[in-house]
């Protein structure tokens, strides 16, 4: 029987080659300069475990001349073997693409500050990194999931390489274009919102509370029941399916979205406490601008629903009773701007069209709207500790405003004191959304190409701002500790 | 205050520009990571995280009687930006020059001048700031640091070290015009400015002049 097993070493060798590349390549990146420690941390790991798999193939071969393959059963248990290893390597070489474009270059300084805040806020040993994409999303992932599931069938004694690694390995990305756009990559706090929500469980548990509308289902099965399919629309549905299998499938089909949906809005209200209006800002400016105000999508509850639902926490954090207080203190225009703006918002969600929905996202929509109380505690539980406060927006907002009407990064309070990174962030939003026009003056950027440059400019000045901030903070403890 | 034009502001008189409350004649240094920073005389500036090397390798020679177009399409093959965090440093090798800059934004208001010097301890070792710059008033920005190790050993360029200090200098203000900001093209600067040398409006004339020749 020499012919399957020439044909099995074959395979054992292809393999191998291919954990071989993919330990070059890791090679090639651990040459890399990453921002992030856990980014070398992760490569000297996937390294490791190609050597474990290389291993775990050497043995595979020696068991392979020493066994005599007498049946077809005994030569697919090794084929088996070969394709799980097969199969691991193509998820090893999926993970090596986060490292490829994690590297200094493609993430300011400030970016990393900006992520790095947000995140330890809730866990400050949290093991991530941050990634730019090319496209324009933001998405979060921890890998430790799907390199478990590869690990657990093929690699034996794992459980000790990994120990050393923390539980989870969040990957954050960002979209590459935006890589100086800070105020808008803001939205990250949505995706650490998810990485909460994965810590904290908030979402499943709200999914022991959903109700669905018991006639809405009605409705939907009633229809189908009726619906005629096939090539001539001549046979029933129910010719395949029973009417209670029918409502099962239909109700199936509805946790699960409302499950997504969930997640979303989980995600939303966390982000809203991490980092205040500046997330209800740039969020309506990432949809609004792609996404019709009613859309709804399998994954994703209508932008309308979403805004609604930071308008509401803007509104019982206090937002408004806050600012209001500002214009009698401050002789400014802005915070006057301020509510009007979110007022137009307001307008902009409720004035639009809201049409008729679909049965089954009218199912779907019901079932959340009923948990948002619900939801917003769990929220508010969760986060209340690290939340950024309407007050403490009061208080720095205002007075970093002017130094960008200097073109000077709002980085310190007053000489000596650092700003927080999250009223850096608001800050730069409210100055881009309501007086940029002061740094148009200063610069005479008169037409569109000029006043492009200018909010560059801008952008430029709060990411050097958040990195100032930060080593002010750092270094300046460690100064007056030896003061 | 006693600040007559042309004199340089002492400790004390820094201190109080640093906390003047009318924004349009305050000094900023931020962040002011420590009050000891301000001496007798200059107010201490730290090195940043950024710095621009020279990429010696490509071109034989950077000609600013070229083209202005096509230098300044090519003009970022010429350096190559080196990021060092805090906690890291960079090793400057003999005869070397990279471009690093200062880690605080400095903004002065329009009736002061700043000369930036290089501190003795670093020159004592070989690291020289190569010329002596004068940030005009108005001007807002980090300061582009010539850094040169004119000595024999390496030295480590540490991002946070005190790198220099801001000789800061009262000069006549006919007008007070209200207007802080001065627009120029170095306004702004939140990392190293390689050399911009062949915007000079000179530079345009010289050119005719060589293309007359050939």
């Amino acid at each position: 029987m020499a012919q399957p097993s020439l044909l099995i070493q074959s395979l054992i060798n292809a393999t191998r080659e291919e954990f071989f590349y993919h330990n070059m390549r890791i090679f090639q990146l651990r040459q890399k300069e990453y921002p992030f420690p856990a980014c070398k941390d992760m490569l000297q790991l996937l390294s490791k475990i190609d050597d474990a798999s290389l291993n775990e193939l050497d043995k595979l071969e020696k068991e392979l001349s020493a066994a005599e393959i007498k049946n077809k059963e005994y030569l697919k248990q090794y084929l088996d073997k070969i394709k799980r290893y097969g199969q691991l390597v193509g998820i090893l070489h999926y993970l090596l693409t986060f490292f490829e474009m994690g590297s200094r270059e493609y993430i300011p300084e400030g970016t990393r500050v900006l992520i790095d805040t947000i995140v330890r806020k809730f866990d400050p040993n949290a093991t991530f990194i941050l990634v730019p994409i090319n496209e324009h999303n933001y998405t979060y992932l921890d890998l430790m999931k799907p390199l478990k599931k590869a690990l657990s069938y093929t690699v034996p004694n794992i459980d000790e390489l990994l120990k050393q690694c923390s539980e989870r390995f969040s990957v954050f990305g960002f979209p590459l274009i935006q890589k100086e756009n800070s105020i808008l990559n803001s939205i990250l706090a949505h995706e650490v919102g998810h990485f909460i929500d994965d810590v904290k469980e908030i979402s499943d548990k709200l999914m022991n509370n959903v109700t669905l509308d018991s006639k809405i289902v009605d409705r939907i099965a009633k229809k189908a029941e009726s619906t005629l399919i096939g090539e001539k629309k001549e046979i029933k549905l129910t010719y395949f399916i029973s009417p209670e299998e029918l409502r099962a499938t239909i109700t199936k089909l509805a946790a699960s979205q409302i499950s997504e949906w969930l997640k979303e809005l989980v995600s939303d209200a966390i982000a809203f406490h991490l980092v205040g209006p500046v997330y209800l800002f740039s969020l309506t400016n990432f949809l609004v601008t792609v996404i019709d105000l009613n859309e709804a999508a399998s994954d994703h509850p209508p932008p309308r629903m979403r805004i609604r639902l930071l308008l509401d926490i803007f509104r019982d954090m206090g937002y408004p009773s806050c600012i209001e207080e500002t214009k009698g203190i401050k002789n400014q225009e802005l915070p006057s701007k301020l509510l009007a703006f979110v007022q137009s918002i307001e307008e902009l969600i409720e004035s639009a069209d809201q049409g008729e929905a679909e049965d089954f996202t009218e199912l779907v929509m019901s079932a959340v709207r009923k948990t948002i109380p619900a939801l917003r505690q769990e929220v508010h539980k969760a986060v209340s500790d690290n939340q950024y406060n309407p007050e403490e927006f009061r208080k720095e907002v205002f007075k970093l405003v002017q130094l960008l009407d200097l073109v000077i990064p709002p980085a310190e309070i007053d000489t000596g004191k650092p700003a927080s990174i999250i009223s850096v962030l608001n800050v730069g939003s409210l100055y881009e959304l309501m007086q940029i026009e002061k740094l148009y003056e200063i610069l005479e950027a008169t037409d569109s190409k000029k006043q492009i440059e200018a909010r560059h400019l801008l952008h430029k000045l709060i990411l050097k701002a958040l990195e100032l901030s930060s080593a002010q903070t750092r270094m300046g403890k460690l100064l007056k500790s030896r003061d | 205050m006693n600040e007559e034009s042309g004199a340089i502001l002492t400790g004390d008189e820094i201190g109080k520009r640093l906390m003047e409350g009318d924004l349009n004649r305050r000094l900023f240094v931020t962040p002011m990571l420590s009050k000891d920073q301000i001496g007798h005389a200059s107010v201490d500036v730290r090195l940043g995280n950024e710095f621009i090397a020279f990429r010696r390798t490509k071109y034989a020679m950077f000609d600013p009687l070229e083209k202005v177009d096509k230098l300044t399409s090519r003009i970022w093959d010429f350096q190559e930006r080196i990021y060092i965090p805090l906690g890291e440093e960079l090793v400057l090798h003999p005869q070397q020059l990279v471009l690093g800059c200062t880690l605080e934004y400095v903004s002065l208001p329009i009736d002061l001048a700043a000369e930036v010097v290089g501190r003795s301890s670093w020159g004592r070792l070989g690291l020289i700031l190569s010329a002596a710059t004068l940030v005009q008033p108005g001007y807002a920005g980090v300061i582009t640091l010539e850094l040169a190790n004119q000595g024999d050993v390496p030295l480590p360029l540490v991002p946070g070290i005190r790198i220099a200090q801001l000789v800061i200098k009262k000069v006549t203000c006919k007008k007070d015009t209200g207007v802080r900001v001065l627009k120029s093209r170095y306004l702004g600067s939140v990392e190293p400015t390689f050399s911009k040398i062949h915007e000079d409006e000179d530079f345009e004339a010289l050119r005719k002049l060589k293309e007359q020749r050939n």
